[in-house]
């Protein structure tokens, strides 16, 4: 039948044996056959039926959750209108399917960066590591450009000292322009023919 | 369009303003539809049912886009739905109904209380007592538990009977703290 190896007889029925069952009387787990049993021990024994009363205060107090308007509140980074966020969050360190809530809650927020709980903290740890980690990157990109700097520094020394003298000049519709006005602008990459964001200033200096 | 002409769109019926709304709902509900199974088009029904009974009672309160309201709409009320079928299958007993029906504020203010009060209990409770009652709550009896567990059954009954009693006092205690505090 199960494992209790309870015969059900209401007859035979201790109270202990009843007080075992209440847990399942109020999961809804209990066989027909047990509940009835219990149910005709619990008309003749008032100390059980306070007992069950007490269970299913402790049952309400172990299956408590964060009311879904609240955690949807939360989870929407709004002020729970019942509950203070430091109790909503004690509660989800422990409650596993309040986290779980909490996911859906958030999982239609599409944002590029995603933030979607202000409350949520970053651990110092986790930002420092961060740091890290954007620290390091933009060193890989230094490092990278210095290299290619590099190969091009190269090829300009390979050239005569005659050519290097000469200093570099372009003229534009009769101005002479001096190779001192080429100005760097990062937001012009390729214009003028120069890379690397290189253009020219064309300043008038005419001869 | 503003939300203003939306929700007066929406009241007048006009059909591609509740298509619109639909689509929201429907998006938002994206990550309870595996999990709701077929009952996902009824409650999808049900919540634009409830949009427009709340726009049109004026709760609404414009603090946030309609857009967004619609949302904690469909969050809020999946995540009840989700919840209500966990309960089903565990609490089935005649004598053991679950609080239906629209409540007075007195209740709602009660009720609230008595979650934040339930919830700082549990949060008191030792990890051990919150894991014993979570494996009841899953229905699992003394033998399985006392085999996850390695504890014998008579130690484990002796413990969710503790975890309990532990429970009441501690809620008790801080209900009359509680009281001492509005007497001061």
């Amino acid at each position: 039948m199960n494992d209790t190896s309870i015969e059900m007889n209401a007859e035979i029925l201790t109270c202990q044996q009843a007080a075992e069952f209440f847990p399942w009387l109020l999961n809804g787990s209990l066989e027909t056959g047990e509940k009835q049993a219990l149910k005709d021990h619990l008309a003749a024994c008032e100390s059980c039926r306070v007992e069950l009363a007490e269970s299913r205060e402790a049952w309400g107090i172990f299956t408590q959750h964060i009311p879904s308007l609240a955690l949807v509140e939360y989870a929407r980074g709004g002020e729970p209108r019942d509950l203070d966020v430091a109790t909503i969050e004690s509660h989800l360190k422990s409650c596993a399917s309040c986290r779980q809530e909490v996911e859906w809650a958030t999982a239609d927020r599409i944002l590029p960066f995603r933030s979607p709980n202000p409350h949520r903290r970053v651990p110092e740890r986790v930002r420092t590591w961060g740091a890290w980690a954007v620290a390091a990157g933009l060193a890989a990109v230094l490092a990278t450009s210095t290299l290619i700097n590099g190969f091009d520094r190269a090829k300009v020394t390979d050239m005569t000292s005659a050519e290097l003298a000469t200093p570099t000049v372009a003229t534009s519709g009769g101005h002479r322009v001096d190779a001192l006005d080429v100005v760097f602008d990062a937001n012009a990459v390729f214009v003028d023919g120069f890379e690397s964001g290189a253009t020219t200033t064309w300043a008038n200096r005419t001869q | 369009m503003d939300d203003v002409r939306l929700i007066s769109r929406l009241l007048d019926g006009d059909p591609r303003t509740v298509d619109r709304i639909r689509t929201w709902i429907r998006a938002a509900s994206r990550p309870y539809q595996a999990r709701l199974g077929s009952e996902i088009e009824d409650l999808e029904q049900e919540i634009l049912l409830d949009v427009t009974r709340a726009l049109r009672a004026g709760r609404f309160e414009g603090k946030s886009r309609l857009k967004t309201y619609v949302r904690t709409i469909v969050h809020h009320k999946s995540i009840d739905r989700l919840r209500q079928q966990r309960r089903r299958q565990w609490l089935d007993v005649e004598e053991l109904e679950l609080p239906s029906g629209d409540l007075s504020p007195l209740d709602e203010a009660t009720r609230s209380q008595d979650t934040a009060l339930g919830l700082h209990v549990l949060e008191q409770m030792p990890d051990s007592c919150r894991e014993l009652w979570s494996m009841l709550e899953q229905g699992m009896r003394y033998r399985e538990m006392s085999r996850r567990l390695g504890v014998g059954e008579g130690a484990l009954r002796a413990r969710v009977l503790r975890c309990r009693r532990r429970a009441l006092e501690l809620r008790a205690r801080m209900l009359e703290s509680k009281s001492d505090e509005k007497d001061a």
